[in-house]
C-alpha cells in the first residue's frame, strides 16, 4: 500500500510539473497548449544526444532544460502571439504546433525509443519496505525544487506579480502599463523550462521517443481541469490527487487502464462541477 | 430527420430565427443545383472507387470514408464551433462494434444499424458529460475520451483482438460496399445541407457566434449541442462500419487521437461549417499524408504549418477564403 502511494507521489510530481506549465500558459494567454508535449520531446532529445556524445549528465540535463525554454518561446513568437485576439483559434494552432514539433523530432531522430542513461541509474532507495529508484527520487526532488522556485518567482518578484496581474485581468493589467508581450513570452519561457525539467527527469524511466509525452500530457490536462485552468496551486494539488488515483487503480484494478482512471476522475469532476474543482471564474496564477 | 423540425420555442417569441428555406423559384433552383452537385460527387466517388487500383484505391476509399465521417464532425466543429476530438473514437466504435456483432452471427442488416445505434448511445454519454463544458475543457475532455477508447481497443483483446487488431467478416459484398460508400457520401452531404439550412443549423451557428447570447434569446443550447454531438457520432460510426467492411481488418492504430487531430485539422483547413469542407479537408489531409512521401514526419510537419498559417491568415479556411475572393472579384453581383 505505501509502495503504491509512493508511486502515486512520483506520478503526481511528474503531472504537477507538466500541468503547471500548461496552467501558466492558459492563465496568461488562454491557450490549451497541446504543443507542450512537443516541447517536452524537443527537450528530451538534446539531452539524449548530449549524453550519447559523451557529455556529463548534468551538462546534458541543463542543455535539455534550456532547449525546452527556447522551443517554447519559439512557439509563442511564431504562432501563439498572433492569436491573442482570436481565442477560438487557440486549439487549432496548438494542434498544428504539436504536429510540427513531434514530427520534427521524428524526422531528426527517428521513431525508435532511446534510453537515457543517468549517473543515478543504479541507485535504489529503500525505507521501511518501500523502494524507490534513484531516477524516480531525482524526479521528485527536481519537481519539488522547480515548483518552489516557481512559487518564489510568482510571489516575490515584480515579474511574478505582473504575471499574476495579467492572468487576473488582461485589460486592467495593460492599462496599468504592464508590458503584455513580455509577460506572454515569460510565461512560455517558464512553461518551457518546466517542460525541460520534466523531460530530463522522466526520460530515464520511460524512453525518449517522439510520442513519449502524449500520455503524460493527457494526464496533465486532467490535472489542469481538476485544479481549475489557470491555477498553479490547483495544478500541484490536482497532480498529486491524480497520481495517487492512477497508481491505486493500476495496482488494484488493472495496470493496462492506468490513464483511464484519470479519465473517470475527470468525468466525475466535470459532471459535478463543470468549471473544475477550484472555481476559476476569477482566474489567477498563484 | 425530425431534427429539422424541433418544437417551437416556449419563450422569447421575438427571437424566432428567420426561416431560411423559402420556396421561391430562385431558391428552389439553387437547392436543386446544390443537390445535383452532391449527387454528381457521389457518382464521381463511385467511379474513383471502382476505377482505381492498389494504393490509389486505398486512398480513394479513405477519402470517401473520411468525407462521410467529417460530414458529422462538420456539424459539431463546423457549425457549432465546438472543437470535438472524439470523432476517431466514434469512427472506431462503429468499425469494431460491427465486426463484433457480425462475429456473433448477426446478419449485416442488423449488425450495421446496431453498431451505429450503440455508438450513438456512446455519443450521447459523451454529450451529456462534456456538452456542459466549453471551449478548451471540451477539447480536452473529448481528446481524453478518444485516448481511453484507444486503450479499450488495445486491451480488451477478447473482443478487439488486441494491439494487432482483428479481422472483419464480410457483411456486404465488395460491390455493395462501394455503392453504399458513394451513396452515403451523397446522402450525408445532402442531410448536412438540409440541417445547415434548418432552424437546427441556425441555432448551432448562433451557439458558435455567442453561446451566452444564444441562450438569452431562447436557443435551447444544451439540447442543440447534445443533438449535434449524437448525430455526428452516428456519421462517424457509419463511416467506421463501411471502412471495416472494405478494409477487412481493424486495428487500434487506425483510431487513435492522432486521427482525431487530423480530422479536426481537415475541417479547420477546409472551412468550418461549409458544405464541401469534408470533401476538401479529406482530400488535402489524405493527399498530404498518404500520397506524397517526403520522408518520416515531413508531410505532417507541412500539414501542421499549413494549418497554422490558414488559421492565422484565412480563419474561414480554404473554402471561406475562396468564397471571399470570389465575392471580391464579382462585387456587383454580391449585393443580392
Amino acid at each position: 500500500m505505501s509502495q503504491v502511494l509512493v508511486n502515486g507521489v512520483f506520478l503526481g510530481c511528474l503531472f504537477a510539473v507538466v500541468a503547471v506549465g500548461l496552467t501558466l500558459v492558459f492563465g496568461v494567454m488562454e491557450v490549451p497548449n497541446f504543443a507542450h508535449a512537443g516541447v517536452i520531446v524537443m527537450a528530451a532529445y538534446p539531452t539524449w544526444w548530449a549524453t550519447d556524445a559523451g557529455a556529463p549528465f548534468a551538462l546534458a540535463a541543463l542543455a535539455g532544460v534550456a532547449a525546452g525554454g527556447v522551443v517554447s518561446v519559439i512557439t509563442e513568437v511564431v504562432a501563439y502571439r498572433w492569436i491573442i485576439d482570436k481565442p477560438w483559434a487557440a486549439p487549432a494552432v496548438a494542434l498544428g504546433l504539436m504536429l510540427v514539433l513531434q514530427n520534427t523530432a521524428l524526422n531528426m531522430y527517428g521513431g525508435e525509443g532511446r534510453s537515457l542513461d543517468t549517473p543515478y541509474d543504479d541507485v535504489l532507495l529503500e525505507f521501511a519496505g518501500v523502494s524507490l529508484s534513484g531516477v524516480k527520487a531525482a524526479l521528485i526532488v527536481l519537481a519539488v525544487l522547480s515548483l518552489i522556485a516557481l512559487h518564489l518567482v510568482l510571489s516575490r518578484t515584480s515579474l511574478g506579480r505582473a504575471m499574476r496581474a495579467v492572468a487576473q485581468d488582461r485589460e486592467a493589467a495593460a492599462m496599468l502599463g504592464i508590458p503584455m508581450r513580455r509577460q506572454y513570452t515569460l510565461a512560455f519561457l517558464i512553461a518551457g523550462l518546466l517542460a525541460g525539467v520534466a523531460a530530463v527527469a522522466y526520460g530515464p524511466t520511460y524512453q525518449v521517443s517522439p510520442y513519449m509525452a502524449d500520455e503524460v500530457l493527457l494526464s496533465a490536462f486532467v490535472v489542469v481541469v481538476l485544479g481549475g485552468l489557470g491555477s498553479v496551486a490547483g495544478a500541484v494539488a490536482g497532480g498529486l490527487v491524480l497520481g495517487v488515483v492512477e497508481s491505486l487503480g493500476a495496482a488494484y484494478i488493472s495496470s493496462a487502464y492506468q490513464s483511464a482512471f484519470g479519465f473517470l476522475l475527470l468525468v466525475i469532476v466535470l459532471v459535478l462541477r463543470p468549471g473544475g474543482l477550484v472555481g476559476t471564474n476569477a482566474r489567477r496564477v498563484a | 430527420m425530425h431534427t429539422t423540425a424541433p418544437p417551437a420555442e416556449a419563450s422569447a417569441p421575438a427571437a424566432k430565427p428567420e426561416r431560411r428555406i423559402r420556396v421561391t423559384p430562385n431558391a428552389a433552383a439553387r437547392h436543386g443545383g446544390v443537390l445535383a452537385g452532391i449527387v454528381a460527387l457521389g457518382i464521381l466517388a463511385h467511379s474513383l472507387l471502382t476505377g482505381l487500383e492498389g494504393e490509389q484505391a486505398q486512398v480513394a476509399l479513405l477519402a470517401v470514408v473520411w468525407t462521410i465521417a467529417l460530414t458529422g464532425l462538420n456539424l459539431v466543429q463546423g457549425l457549432g464551433g465546438y472543437p470535438s476530438l472524439a470523432h476517431a473514437a466514434f469512427y472506431g466504435g462503429g468499425a469494431y462494434l460491427s465486426a463484433i456483432f457480425l462475429e456473433k452471427g448477426m446478419p449485416m442488416s442488423l449488425a450495421a444499424p446496431l453498431a451505429v445505434v450503440v455508438t450513438m448511445l456512446g455519443g450521447l454519454v459523451v454529450a451529456l458529460v462534456f456538452s456542459r463544458t466549453r471551449g478548451q475543457y471540451f477539447a480536452i475532455g473529448t481528446l481524453f475520451f478518444t485516448a481511453v477508447m484507444t486503450l479499450v481497443f488495445t486491451n480488451a483483446a477478447e473482443w478487439t483482438g488486441g494491439p494487432l487488431g482483428r479481422p472483419v467478416d464480410l457483411g456486404y459484398s465488395l460491390d455493395q460496399t462501394l455503392v453504399l460508400l458513394a451513396a452515403s457520401l451523397s446522402v450525408g452531404l445532402a442531410l448536412f445541407y438540409a440541417m445547415s439550412l434548418s432552424r437546427f443549423g441556425a441555432r448551432l451557428r448562433a451557439i458558435r457566434e455567442d453561446e451566452d447570447l444564444a441562450q438569452h434569446v431562447g436557443v435551447p443550447t444544451a439540447r442543440v449541442k447534445l443533438m449535434a454531438i449524437v448525430i455526428s457520432s452516428g456519421f462517424g460510426a457509419w463511416a467506421g462500419v463501411l471502412f471495416a467492411q472494405y478494409n477487412g481488418v481493424v486495428a487500434p492504430s487506425q483510431f487513435t487521437y492522432a486521427q482525431s487531430f487530423l480530422m479536426f485539422v481537415a475541417i479547420g483547413l477546409a472551412g468550418y461549417g461549409r458544405l464541401l469542407a469534408p470533401v476538401v479537408g479529406s482530400a488535402v489531409v489524405l493527399s498530404l499524408t498518404q500520397l506524397i512521401d517526403l520522408g518520416p514526419g515531413v508531410s505532417q510537419i507541412v500539414l501542421g504549418v499549413l494549418f497554422i498559417v490558414v488559421t492565422l491568415v484565412v480563419p474561414n479556411g480554404i473554402l471561406g477564403g475562396l468564397a471571399a475572393l470570389w465575392r471580391r472579384l464579382r462585387p456587383k453581383e454580391a449585393t443580392s
